[in-house]
């Protein structure tokens, strides 16, 4: 399936990410780096703070936590739409609003793969995975909002509780045709355009069970995911939603 | 004589050519108690020569200025901005506060904080010419 | 320039770097998992005067990602350029504020309702708050966008050569109301500047 080319895509932002299975040094990734300077100029060192919390049910008391620090780079163009993010585990290309289209994407996806390869070389990949986040902007033309008319994945609750002030849901579902993982969230938020109410769309597909390790199997991938995160996305919103897509 | 900075001087379309002055170029610091001016008329020479002089006093007590740059220099007349002022039911004061570097340093007291039509009315009315600071030259020991 | 990203999130789907991603998180973590789960944005800890204002044009160039889908590309591009103006390093000086986040939030929110045709010419309080002004002969509007979705506005129109000048200040969802009175159409549209003559 083609990709729709809507005149104001929803798209806020779009993410390509390669996992491996085994980090690289700090060192690495900061000469690695280096290697990207002329396609993104500004750098900024990050650090990536994990903290998870064990709560255990039952009789025992005990809360543990457990802190992961990793350090990387992000590298940004100038005007903060394209990004690359290299931690010892992740390489990943992000795109902000306004989205080129596809091929451009992914052509970018392919340049950056490439210089990174040269500068790491091979690392076995642990897990592919895309993300495309979608904010849905409807006018609000009334006190209340009939979101079923703009978006087919939504909560359903009995009417008789009344109108919703707030939903998030989410689902996960087996892609078995090309052995990847979707992840659906969609739910109100806060709207950054006056007289609108907001609804995100976010499809996260990835393959983590034999990914593939080689470029054109990679690039491959690729495509099949955003045929598929197309079907996805056209199948959740309707007619009225695509109007809003081409004013 | 007042120095304004680009961030504070009205734009053309698109933000190319500075063609006046933003209301917000007369607004009182919250720690000032006066509007800080030059007094053109302080110093001796031509009209040309005292606005020069007036131009190095202020660079002299505010050496971040220097030469070149896009900032501006708003001259108005004093009666003007008396009158603008009285129009807007308010009464400054214009004193002389020579300071060491600069002797034509003065104030404009009693101006409302956040009177943004008075404001409007001082870019608009008062201070209608305008001097780049980049067309002053830098002063040469000896000079004044 | 050392930035920090807080991460609490069980690292099952693809990083975001967006603001909106963070807030999908976070949404999705008071659904009801077992780890706690959020995504904070990056925060700075250095302060030279040129990091300030590249990290302060970061944010807000971020920020008008989150609305580039209502804005043109020519838009985009002249008020990015006119934003790196107001920040020159060269012009700056020690007690300037650079532009405020929450400022230009508000901002966007004008911009993307008035849809003006006629770009403004940008400045900047002393406090950081955005200001846009348009010019049409005598005729000025001058727009001050303040936090918290507030702006503060002052109109000059010239009528056989005498002006009336009108202020304001109240919610930017109000702006467009307010100022209906007075012929915005005058300043943000592109045959008004040509056509009416000046007053």
């Amino acid at each position: 399936m083609s990709e729709q080319a809507y005149k104001q895509p929803p798209i806020t932002e779009a993410v390509i990410e390669i996992r491996f299975a085994t980090p690289n040094d700090d060192a690495t990734i900061a000469k690695a780096s280096g290697d990207f300077k002329s396609h993104y100029p500004q750098e900024d060192a990050a650090t990536n703070v994990a903290i998870q919390l064990y709560l255990p049910t039952g009789m025992e008391i005990k809360t543990m936590a457990q802190t992961l620090e990793k350090k990387g780079r992000r590298r940004s163009s100038m005007d903060q739409t394209q990004l690359v993010l290299l931690w010892p585990d992740n390489f990943v290309i992000s795109q902000l609003a306004p989205y080129p289209g596809w091929d451009a994407f992914f052509e970018r996806f392919r340049r950056d793969w490439e210089i990174w390869k040269r500068g790491i070389g091979y690392k076995k990949i642990s897990r592919i995975g895309v993300r495309y986040i979608n904010r849905i902007d409807i006018p609000l033309s009334g006190p209340l909002l009939e979101y079923e008319r703009f978006l087919n994945i939504y909560a359903y609750l009995p009417e008789s509780l009344g109108p919703v002030s707030s939903y998030a849901v989410q689902a996960q579902l087996p892609l078995q045709e090309i052995g990847c993982k979707l992840t659906l969230s969609s739910g109100l938020v806060p709207s950054p355009v006056l007289r609108h109410v907001s609804f995100v769309f976010d499809q996260d597909i990835a393959k983590e069970e034999t990914p593939p390790q080689n470029d054109d199997e990679i690039y491959n991938l690729l495509n099949e995911i955003r045929v598929k995160k197309n079907i996805v996305f056209e199948t959740c919103v309707t007619d009225e939603a695509r109007r809003l897509f081409n004013p | 004589m007042r120095h304004v900075k680009w961030t504070l001087l009205r734009k053309d379309d698109d933000g190319i050519n500075a063609i006046g002055f933003l209301p917000q170029a007369f607004e009182l610091d919250p720690k000032d108690e006066y509007l800080s001016v030059n007094w053109i008329e302080h110093g001796p020479g031509d009209r040309v020569t005292r606005i020069r002089d007036s131009v190095w006093g202020i660079r002299k007590a505010r050496p971040s200025i220097g030469g070149g740059g896009k900032s501006r220099y708003a001259i108005g007349n004093v009666g003007k901005v008396k009158e603008v002022c009285l129009r807007n039911s308010v009464r400054v004061r214009i004193t002389h506060e020579p300071e060491k570097n600069n002797l034509g340093h003065s104030g404009i007291r009693r101006l409302p904080r956040e009177d943004l039509t008075l404001l409007e009315a001082l870019a608009d009315d008062a201070f209608t010419e305008m001097v780049a600071n980049s067309d002053i030259p830098l002063e040469q020991p000896g000079t004044s | 320039m050392t930035e920090l990203i807080v991460n609490t999130r069980a690292a099952n789907t693809v990083l975001s770097s967006s603001i909106l991603g963070a807030d999908i998180v976070r949404q999705i973590g008071k659904l009801g998992s077992k780890s706690s789960t959020s995504e904070i944005n990056i925060i700075s800890t250095d302060n030279a005067v040129e990091e300030r204002l590249f990290d302060a044009l970061s944010r807000v160039k971020r920020l008008t990602a989150m609305v580039a889908m209502h804005l043109d590309a020519a838009w985009r591009q002249n008020l990015f350029s006119q934003l790196d103006g107001l920040h020159d390093p060269a012009e700056w000086e020690l007690d300037d504020e650079p532009v405020k986040e929450s400022s230009f939030a508000t901002f966007l929110k004008a911009i993307v309702e008035i849809r003006p045709e006629r770009r403004p010419g940008l400045g900047l309080s002393q406090a950081g708050h955005l200001i846009a002004a348009w010019t049409t002969g005598r005729d000025r509007l001058t727009i001050e966008f303040l936090p918290n979705d507030q702006v503060r506005w002052v109109l000059s129109r010239y009528y056989d050569d005498e002006p009336v000048r009108i202020a304001g200040q109240m919610a930017v969802s109000r702006l467009v109301e307010q100022l209906a009175p007075y012929e915005p159409a005058r300043w943000f549209c592109r045959e008004s500047k040509s056509d009416l003559p000046a007053g």
